[in-house]
């Protein structure tokens, strides 16, 4: 028994001695998913691959070349394994956050599953539906997954992008025509505004007071430069509200992706597969 | 094991592409940017072209130039009107600068309504005005 | 009781074996920042931190990783990585050549308000060190065109003079914002001739004239408000361009002058430098 006991600390020795220090499968393994989670996925890609031909080269493994290749934006050559839809989703939520718009197809939904991929497969499409204006019923039902705040915050962007508050650069351009400047007061730009009112009242009355003394061709430029300015005002303020308009979208879409860097309501697809 | 690490590493330089770029070595450089002034136009093309180039630079020259750096935008108005009219036709071009010139004399907090650049102008393009953009 | 004699003897060979692996980790390492691959030595260097758990070489795995930042213009990175060499070494030494190197890379990032602070700091820490101190705030100094200064500091830390000497020839030549302000505010376009911008000065006189002419011709004829208008769009409008202009040429010269001094030093200076 003893000489058992010696004859196997000696092997351990000498296999720990031997041991690829710091490149054994296992270290590789963990190494390479400390890399991947700092964002090296090149690197981390590349450590995987050099687990071919180990024990610790199995299905996961390959899992996680594939997450690497999605990282590094490669959407098509992956392995059909059993990780398929975790890969799936993957694929989706990198390109969801490029800012496409992400379809989720039926048979990916089975309500009734409660796993975690499921479930985030399924929140998935509701702020790809939420980005794209639209909202069905499996949405309506399954909003909650997001919490009350959540799903408080979501429903209202959703309320923003069907119905924003828009200026009507048609309104805007009319009031502008009728008093200087009021178009703009109109999208409230009012610094502008006042730059209008002045600028073009000036010349304006610069223009009225030279007829009225008989300067008239002091008279007909300042004539000129008024209808410039009160051509420039009324364009301004159609363009005024054009860009009012677009400030919104943007602002509901920036607030969007505040929400989403903030409250990270998807999980990493390693992570749920770790969790498994 | 150095052998091993030397072909692990060299084997995925090739596949790191990418993320290599930034990681290239970049030169030091102890100098400060200076700012480029706008330049003037080379005179060349048809006629009615070289004359109005040449009436942009003379307005660079005799009114822009010694005007000082009275203008918070990027581009310059001069720079504006001029992209203008190569966006779009030359009555729109003409509203687009007047209407540039009502937003410089602002009496608003005119950095709230644009993009700073790094020099601190206020980054203000033609084509954020031009109907159908 | 042999059993545990013997693996009480042979455990250290199972500890020094890790170790040898660390250290010829640290050795690749070296090797690969040396031949220029900073990203592998970047990422070899994290591999070295990732497996020692005894933090044995957690400072040299950091500077290494600092310095391919560094050698790769990620300076944020690059400071953030002097600091855990900073912070994960006993000796007094070490920790000061970590934040020496984060005072180069502030230095060369510009970032002079943390620099003044960072360094304020430390010379409560390495009281010692306050020569090496001048020396890095002489370069600082130089950094923002702060020529006296940046005399005043290498002549307590600059032995060999070349850098006091360089100062002052940048100093010289450097152009006086108030002697330009002022010739300007007299002379409209005077400054802009000190800077040596001399078309720019007779257009500048040229309109400030033009402009007084025409409001002093619009009092005469009675016209206040084409006056007031006049003076507006004309007079005041290109004096105060005359003045903002003053500002702008002496500034692009300096900045010239500032520029061809570091760039000098950049190249043929051989001492320490950022």
């Amino acid at each position: 028994m003893r000489f058992r006991l010696i004859l196997v600390s000696i092997l351990f020795i000498f296999s720990v001695s031997a041991q690829n220090g710091l490149h054994s499968p296992e270290k590789i393994l963990s190494f390479g998913k400390h890399i991947y989670e700092l964002g090296f996925h090149d690197k981390a890609k590349y450590e995987f691959e050099r687990l071919t031909g180990t024990p610790q080269f199995n299905e996961k493994t390959q899992f996680y070349i594939d997450l690497c290749r999605i990282e590094l934006e490669d959407y098509f050559t992956f392995t059909n394994n059993r990780y398929l839809p975790h890969l799936r989703y993957a694929i989706d939520k990198k390109r969801f956050e490029s800012g496409i718009e992400v379809i989720v197809s039926p048979d990916r939904l089975e309500i009734t599953d409660t796993s975690e991929l499921s479930l985030n497969i399924l929140k998935l499409k509701i702020l790809s539906d939420i980005r794209s204006k639209k909202f069905d019923d499996v949405d309506k039902n399954s909003i909650h997954l997001f919490g009350s705040e959540g799903s408080e915050f979501l429903l209202d962007n959703l309320v923003e992008r069907v119905d924003p508050s828009t200026k009507s650069p048609l309104f805007a351009g009319i009031l502008s025509a009728i008093v200087p400047g009021l178009g703009r007061v109109y999208t409230g730009n009012y610094g502008d505004a006042a730059a209008s009112l002045f600028i073009t009242s000036i010349f304006a009355y610069l223009a009225y007071s030279n007829f009225f003394d008989g300067h008239y061709q002091r008279a007909w430029i300042f004539t000129g430069i008024a209808a410039f300015f009160q051509g420039g005002n009324i364009y301004g303020s159609v363009a005024s509200a054009k860009i009012y308009n677009e400030s919104q979208r943007e602002l509901t879409e920036k607030k969007f992706w505040e929400y989403y860097q903030k409250s990270k309501p998807l999980k990493q697809p390693n992570k749920i597969v770790e969790e498994e | 094991m150095k052998l091993l690490c030397v072909l692990c590493v060299l084997c995925g330089l090739f596949n790191s592409q990418s993320f290599t770029q930034s990681w290239e070595p970049k030169p030091i450089d102890y100098t400060e940017e200076i700012q480029a002034k706008s330049k003037y136009y080379k005179i060349e093309g048809d006629i009615p072209e070289a004359a109005f180039k040449l009436l942009v630079n003379g307005y660079r020259l005799f009114i822009s130039e010694p005007d000082g750096e009275n203008c918070p935008f990027n581009p310059s108005c001069s720079r504006f009107f001029v992209d203008a009219l190569g966006q779009t036709n030359i009555i729109e071009a003409f509203l687009l600068a007047s209407d540039r010139l009502i937003r410089d004399t602002s009496f608003g907090n005119k950095y709230k309504h644009y993009h700073i650049d790094k020099y601190g102008y206020l980054v203000d393009p033609p084509s954020r005005y031009i109907s159908g953009n | 009781m042999f059993l545990h004699f013997f693996l009480f003897l042979t455990l250290p060979i199972v500890i020094n074996a890790q170790k040898d692996d660390l250290a010829k980790q640290f050795d690749f390492v070296d090797s690969l920042y040396d031949s220029g691959r900073y990203y592998d030595a970047m990422i070899e260097a994290e591999r070295l931190l990732f497996f020692d758990s005894l933090k044995l070489y957690h400072y040299n795995a950091n500077f290494i990783k600092g310095q391919c930042y560094r050698e790769t213009g990620q300076f944020k990175n690059a400071r953030y990585c002097f600091e855990l060499a900073a912070v994960n070494t006993p000796s007094k030494d070490e920790k000061f050549l970590a934040e020496q190197e984060i005072l180069r890379v502030l230095i060369l990032e510009r970032r002079y308000s943390s620099f003044d602070k960072r360094i304020e700091i430390l010379e409560r820490v390495f009281p010692e060190k306050s020569v090496i101190f001048d020396y890095w705030r002489g370069w600082r100094y130089a950094f923002s065109g702060e020529w006296e200064d940046a005399r005043e500091k290498f002549s307590i830390s600059d032995t060999s003079s070349e850098l006091i000497k360089l100062c002052s020839m940048a100093e010289e030549k450097e152009l006086s914002m108030t002697k330009g302000l002022v010739l300007s505010a007299l002379i409209p376009g005077a400054g802009q001739a000190y800077a040596g911008e001399y078309l720019n000065s007779v257009i500048t006189l040229g309109w400030v004239a033009l402009g007084a002419w025409l409001v002093y011709d619009a009092i005469r004829a009675d016209r206040f408000f084409d006056a007031l208008i006049e003076a507006n769009y004309v007079l005041f409008r290109f004096y105060k361009g005359n003045l903002s202009n003053t500002i702008d040429y002496i500034n692009r010269r300096n900045l010239e002058i500032k520029n061809e001094t570091l760039r000098f030093l950049q190249i043929n200076y051989k001492g320490l430098k950022p």
